[in-house]
């Protein structure tokens, strides 16, 4: 099977400087790739751009999966509708058209049962981070772009998240995620790339001590 | 198909949005009234008897200016928590989106001229001769500013300075129907004038079919750019 996105000498330019330089990367299908980084070091353009939100203005870069889904920092969820309403919306976007009982069902599998009628703004941020992950689960996609998606979730809610991310990859879903946090990286990393000031440090495969390896690449220290 | 679905799941959700919230719909409708009240003092205070000449102007003025309100405010609800990138990630049809705000936005303003247009003939004192060309004229042009509107406000919806963009790009663009609309509304306000409004409602019908040609052409391309 081809990658789902290869890039080849990408570059990316934020006022005038290079956000990513020369990003050389392949992603291969039906696995978790972590992106790690300090703050600033490109990881969210990274996943915005092979999301599509953002152009590259040097290199190559190839997609070879039409349907991506994206999880960023703003979580794209209407304020004003329910949790079931924001669900069924989008997943008629996505070309699909499920029962009230299958939504319901996803809905109580992410934790959200009791509220599945309240209006997001009535959600906590964990909630509206819980709903914006079972956007991804209804969606087509066979992508899964995650910037930072344990943000506003408690321990118990990284674990059921880390379990979703690797139950998914576990079907063929690839995953591709940035994080800053070691637990995270250890539990559903397949490869970890290391961004350092826009360009590649590193891609470390999954192996013994790969978390802490990976952090110091980063200049972020050890777990 | 899929662009009718999404037309629908689209407009459906804008519908219930507003229902829920009214804040389209209101800001319209308050801003017409007070625009209606205010134009109807600076005409009608001194020259009671040139209202027929005024009212046309003054009605297509707050037509024109309500909806320019009301376009922000619409796609201020999109902006919030970047959901309208959200719709664009997924595979949306881009026509059937656009269309469907257009529908949607073209029914909040149509849902207001039912008050401000009965407020300006009473106000201003006039009579529909032509009440079926009127109504034609109205909705043909409402359809073309909502059209241009939606279009740029969709586009410029993350620009810092969308408040004074907007209406610099809408206001020339409407320049045509609002002077077809003046016309029609003159002759259906019973003015004596020699023209055949069909001519202008005519002119209006396709000046909407070119706008809706090239509004959603250049939605779909913007907005993947």
């Amino acid at each position: 099977m081809p990658e789902v996105f290869n890039l080849d000498e990408v570059g990316v330019v934020f006022d005038h400087r290079y956000a990513l330089y020369r990003i050389s990367l392949a992603f291969p299908p039906g696995a978790a790739t972590v992106v790690v980084g300090e703050n600033g070091a490109g990881k969210s353009t990274l996943l915005s751009l092979l999301a599509g939100r953002l152009h590259h203005h040097a290199g190559t870069m190839q997609k070879n999966e039409a349907l991506v889904g994206y999880l960023g920092h703003e979580l794209m969820l209407y304020e004003d509708l329910t949790g079931m309403e924001n669900l069924a919306f989008f997943a008629r976007l996505w070309g699909r058209a499920p029962e009230r009982s299958e939504l319901a069902e996803v809905l109580d599998a992410v934790g959200l049962s009791g509220s599945h009628d309240k209006v997001v703004r009535a959600y906590s941020r964990g909630m509206k981070q819980r709903l914006a992950v079972s956007k991804l689960m209804v969606s087509n996609s066979r992508v899964w772009l995650m910037d930072e998606p344990t943000t506003g979730l408690d321990s118990r809610g990284r674990k059921w998240l880390y379990n979703v991310i690797r139950d998914a990859v576990s079907s063929g879903v690839t995953v591709v995620a940035a994080s800053h946090i070691p637990a995270f990286v250890q539990a559903v990393a397949d490869r970890v790339v290391v961004l350092a000031r826009g360009r590649v440090r590193g891609v470390l495969p999954r192996g013994d001590g790969f978390v802490d390896q990976a952090f110091e690449m980063a200049g972020e220290g050890g777990a | 198909m899929k662009a009718l679905g999404d037309y629908m799941a689209v407009l459906q959700k804008d519908l219930r949005l507003e229902l829920r919230s009214r804040e389209v719909i209101y800001s319209i409708l308050l801003f017409s009234v007070l625009a209606v009240v205010i134009l109807a003092f600076g005409f009608t205070w001194v020259s009671k008897n040139r209202n027929a000449t005024y009212a046309p102007g003054a009605l297509w003025l707050t037509v024109l200016f309500s909806a320019t309100t009301g376009f922000n405010r619409f796609f201020d609800r999109e902006k919030e928590n970047a959901v309208f990138q959200g719709i664009l990630l997924t595979p949306v049809s881009r026509a059937g989106l656009f269309l469907a705000k257009v529908t949607a936005q073209l029914l909040f303003i149509l849902m207001t001229e039912v008050v401000f247009v009965p407020l300006i003939l009473m106000f201003f004192n006039v009579g529909l001769a032509l009440p079926g060309i009127f109504l034609a004229e109205l909705i043909l042009g409402t359809v073309a500013i909502v059209l241009v509107g939606t279009l740029f406000a969709a586009l410029l919806m993350n620009a810092r300075v969308r408040d004074v963009l907007l209406p610099i790009i809408i206001f020339p663009l409407s320049i045509p129907i609002l002077l077809a609309g003046i016309k029609v509304s003159t002759l259906a306000f019973g003015a004596p004038l020699a023209e055949d409004p069909m001519k202008w409602l005519h002119f209006s019908a396709g000046y909407d079919i070119i706008l809706l040609i090239l509004t959603v052409f250049i939605f779909e391309k913007a907005v993947d750019l």
